[in-house]
């Protein structure tokens, strides 16, 4: 069974309080939610923070789930306006600091943060969030591939499939990818516009 | 974003993927772990007795109603009346009472 097929089970155990399926949720999710509220906030510590934040907020909200998009997606919702929140505290706009490389940094000393790198931070949340929302085996057929640089036979090897049914995977996998990236830029575009 | 070409996938994604995320710490599981068991309530279970008494109620009101002189057949028209539409209503009545405790258990 997939990740997402398993979802609405999970989902339900969830909402019940279930602490197993709680800690499923922080096993599966933790590190991904941890990345997408790096990208956020810009540092280790900011991503600390929003991980936990948005996990004690959904055990709050998860009547609110309805399963209309995957568990992760709606988990990231909950972290993109906790990062919103901590950087309001901390007083500052969506930097992503840590992320910026040494010449950023010296333009940083001689004039404010191009509105490119806030942009470039957030495309690495919205590909965390798309990669997170797709099926496992499409999860993993992407980074294998792509991340890790396998080729088809280690991919069908890794999912325990034909050659054949791992090249399908694959194929299907980037259109899925591709389809969530999309459907993130019009969400961004609809709400800065 | 949406000229991002599959060539581009493995760059976009080495980039999202550069640093290793660290897993959540104990402390924190079990916070998330604490909170979702003070949330957790056991099912509460349907109260059949309330159900069972109201429908007794419900088919002894109706005797009574029968059983009454043809002047009051208003009232067995009534008792007939009310008991069937309890019939009718009652499991889908439950069906709600059951799908909003389940959704406010988190609440």
């Amino acid at each position: 069974m997939s990740l997402l097929s398993a979802e609405p089970e999970l989902a339900g155990r969830l909402a019940q309080g279930d602490p197993s399926a709680w800690k499923e949720l922080c096993e599966t999710y933790g590190r991904a939610l941890y990345l997408y509220a790096y990208h956020r906030t810009g540092d280790a510590s900011g991503a600390e923070d929003v991980r936990q934040e948005t996990l004690l907020a959904a055990v709050e909200g998860i009547a609110g789930y309805r399963g209309e998009a995957p568990l992760f997606a709606w988990l990231c919702g909950i972290a993109r306006r906790k990062a919103a929140d901590e950087l309001r505290r901390r007083g500052r706009q969506d930097l992503p600091l840590e992320t910026a490389d040494q010449e950023t940094w010296q333009r940083l000393e001689r004039e404010p943060l191009p509105d490119e790198l806030v942009e470039r931070a957030q495309t690495r949340a919205a590909v965390v969030e798309a990669l997170w929302s797709l099926p496992e085996d499409y999860r993993e057929a992407l980074l294998g591939r792509y991340v890790r640089g396998e080729g088809v036979p280690e991919i069908a090897a890794r999912l325990g499939r034909s050659y054949k049914a791992a090249e399908s995977v694959l194929s299907r996998a980037r259109e899925a990818l591709l389809r969530n990236l999309n459907k993130e830029e019009s969400r961004r575009e609809r709400r800065s516009g | 974003m949406s000229a991002v070409l599959d060539e581009n996938l493995g760059r976009i994604l080495k980039s999202a993927l550069a640093f290793e995320a660290p897993p959540l710490r104990d402390e924190q599981m079990w916070q998330v772990l604490r909170e979702a068991a003070a949330r957790r309530r056991p099912a509460d279970p349907l109260p059949l007795w309330i159900i069972a008494a109201l429908a007794a109620g419900l088919v002894a009101f109706t005797l009574v109603a029968w059983s009454l002189p043809h002047p009051l057949a208003v009232l067995k028209i009534a008792a007939g009346t009310v008991l069937l539409a309890n019939l009718g209503l009652s499991p889908l009545a439950a069906l709600v009472i059951v799908r909003n405790r389940r959704w406010s258990y988190a609440n």
